[in-house]
């Protein structure tokens, strides 16, 4: 059984048509990237997913492996999504000024766990808890006590995006450029974490235009997204000949 | 009877300050045209002048806090029996203590109709005086009972001697359909480096209209804090006049009002930097659901003679509906040069990518909005340094807090 079926997806942005029909399986323990030009629509790929009020999907159905049971998801609220295990790490992650970032996780993590009937924490329990996850990821208990992302660099806000997907631990995560804007160092941290919480339980789609990435985190497929369909699909070696051909002649191609 | 006629046939010859009586009798309720009362008509909620009516009633509950000294008021009249502190009855003995002192606080909102009110009635006037440093802060309950709409007044004047340090909440409530129309006083005059915050947290019932007229003369070295925060009634006004007399006397005047349904909140602020060496710093924040309005008018004098000041004034507002409004007004008149004014004023939305954020990490919409707009009002809170005055003000924020509905 696959997390994730996506089938001949159309959506649209205030009445512009984006995905003009995308085909996408996902099965546990895989991992996926998904390449493409800027503006072919993979941000809006992804927010779609994780059900972002402002794009509206016209045809087509996204289905989630919930308990067992593949659900069309397509009219759940982006919380109801989240609570069902999909998790998104923001290209451009979210400054909130007036909510410290532990605070702001433990909101998330008690509406996870009041979801699945689970105990809630209470501050001191989701700190201890919080605390665990900082040395994999090379960060400082200072970070929980900042509002969120207020003030972070670049690879601060990416690095607590991936913080957050630790602590949520869901079995559906997208992460759109998560890699953009690191250093190698951070690079190797974010995919320390990516791959210290892959299991064969749990997949990835990575958005991403460095195949660089890649060296650290393996993909099993790599999609190449185009004005709004997936115009190539293959494995890890299909990043490479990306990165040294370009894009030109996929499309080409796909004329 | 016309409203006058009503006040002066009710207050002439026995009135607390005949002067005041007059200049009422003269001017009325104020009305759109005075410039200051532009955006509120109080004349629409204005019971029967009826003195007789303003008898209290017996004190329900009082659960006392240890972490405080009480002070009780019902319906503007002293509850010496449950209060731990003494305050005295404001009268020709006592008098020249306070206003004789320092006949310039008598110019404090000298022109304002409503304050007039308040110094033309002689009943529920009274002095408290502060000495030393308070080794807990002072929660003042105000409570007002009338199922009918029914006046209640009452002016308390504040001595805060040399040195001494008073935090002083005074909290104001009503039961939900009490039609009580309030127009107090609180009015201070600051001694030589005295300290004194004072906190008013209204949370009065959906029926009652409230005018609180705030007066602080602040002299040299001392420092006045006002905290203004606006959660019930359906309308409050808020008339708040500091004067900053002496070098280095400083002050805040900071507000908060969190509206619904079609509550109305108007703060009028006037900060006279009559010295050099003064500072003031102002925050206003407004949370407007619904068909709600907040309004906040600001002016900062500073005079000639008076170099070196410093002071800013913020008012931010968050509307959380189309059909809620904010209106501010930021006035500055500076006569002086050597002068650092900062001010602004900023009207917005919640943000959509703020909200969606919580949303992806799992939180309803709903909660994501209420503790976004509690993140917004918790600004001000902070700024209140008594740590034991500052987590009761959050509980009753967080208590209180408006249900809010996404459109
Ligand atoms: N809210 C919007 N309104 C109008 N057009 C939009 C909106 N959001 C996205 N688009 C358009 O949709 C297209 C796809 O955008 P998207 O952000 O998904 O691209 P992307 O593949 O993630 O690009 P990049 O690599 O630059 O991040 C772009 O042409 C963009 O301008
Ligand atoms: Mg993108």
């Amino acid at each position: 059984m696959s997390i994730l079926k996506v089938e001949n997806l159309k959506a649209s942005v205030e009445g512009n048509e984006i995905l003009k029909g995308i085909n996408l399986e996902v099965k546990p323990g895989e991992i996926h990237a998904i390449m493409g030009p800027n503006g072919s629509g993979k941000s809006t790929l992804s927010k779609v997913i994780a059900g972002h009020p402002d794009y509206e999907v016209t045809d087509g159905s996204i289905e989630l492996n919930i308990n067992g049971k593949m659900q069309d998801i397509a009219e759940l609220e982006a919380y109801e999504r989240a609570r069902d295990g999909v998790f998104l790490g923001f290209q451009y992650p979210i400054e909130v000024p007036g909510v410290t970032n532990i605070g702001f996780m433990r909101e998330s993590f008690n509406a996870l766990c009041e979801h699945q009937g689970a105990d809630l924490m209470d501050e001191e329990e989701f700190r201890t808890f919080v605390k665990t996850k900082l040395p994999t990821l090379s960060m400082s208990e200072e970070f929980l006590d900042r509002a969120v992302n207020e003030g972070f660099s670049g690879g601060e806000k990416k690095k607590n995006e991936i913080l957050q997907m630790l602590i949520m631990n869901p079995r559906l995560a997208l992460l759109d450029e998560t890699d953009s804007g690191l250093d190698i160092d951070a690079l190797k941290i974010v995919a320390n974490g990516v791959n210290s919480m892959k299991s064969k339980f749990n997949s990835f789609i990575l958005v991403t235009h460095y195949q660089r990435l890649l060296d650290y985190i393996q993909p099993d497929f790599v999609h190449v997204l185009y004005k709004g369909k997936i115009i190539k699909s293959g494995g890890k070696e299909l990043a490479l000949e990306l990165e040294k051909r370009g894009y030109d002649w996929l499309i080409e191609e796909s004329k | 009877m016309s409203i006058q006629e009503q006040v002066k046939s009710a207050l002439s010859g026995n009135a607390f300050d005949e002067a005041s009586l007059e200049k009422f009798i003269e001017s009325g309720l104020p009305t759109k045209k005075n410039e200051l009362w532009k955006y509120t008509n109080i004349e629409k909620y204005w019971p029967e002048f009826d003195l007789a009516s303003q008898a209290p009633t017996e004190l329900s509950s009082v659960d006392k806090d240890p972490n405080f000294s009480h002070i009780f008021f019902v319906n503007g009249q002293f509850q010496a029996n449950e209060s731990d502190i003494a305050v005295e009855v404001l009268n020709e003995s006592n008098r020249d203590r306070f206003l004789g002192a320092k006949s310039q606080l008598k110019e404090l909102l000298a022109d304002e109709p409503v304050f007039n009110l308040v110094e033309s009635q002689a009943k529920n006037q009274y002095l408290l005086e502060l000495n030393g440093v308070a080794d807990k802060p002072v929660i003042i309950h105000n409570v007002y009972s009338s199922k009918v709409a029914k006046h209640s007044s009452a002016h308390l004047n504040v001595i805060a001697n040399a040195n001494s340090e008073t935090t002083i909440i005074e909290s104001h409530t009503s039961d939900d359909d009490a039609q009580s129309f309030i127009n107090n006083a609180t009015s201070f005059y600051l001694k030589g480096n005295a300290q004194a915050t004072l906190i008013k947290m209204q949370t009065l019932g959906a029926q009652t209209v409230q005018v609180q007229n705030i007066r602080a003369l602040v002299s040299r070295d001392a420092n006045f804090e006002s905290f203004t925060i606006d959660i019930g009634a359906k309308l409050s006004r808020n008339n708040i006049s500091i004067r900053l007399d002496g070098e280095g006397a400083n002050c805040c005047a900071h507000g908060l009002y969190t509206l619904q349904n079609d509550q109305q909140s108007d703060t009028n602020s006037f900060i006279h930097h009559n010295r050099p060496h003064t500072e003031s710093s102002q925050l206003y924040k407004g949370i407007m659901n619904d068909k709600s309005h907040g309004i906040f008018t600001g002016l900062i004098r500073v005079e000639k003679d008076a170099q070196l000041i410093n002071s800013d004034q913020l008012n931010k507002n968050l509307l959380l509906s189309k059909g809620a409004h904010a209106h501010s007004r930021p006035q500055l008149e500076i006569y002086a040069d050597d002068v650092k004014c900062a001010h602004g004023s900023t009207t917005g939305q919640m943000s959509d990518d703020q909200v969606f954020y919580f949303e992806a990490r799992g939180v309803s919409r709903e909660k994501a909005q209420k503790l976004l707009a509690q993140a917004f009002a918790y600004d001000v809170i902070l700024k209140i340094k008594n740590k034991t005055a500052r987590i009761y003000a959050q509980n009753i924020l967080e208590q209180n807090f408006i249900a809010l509905k996404s459109e």
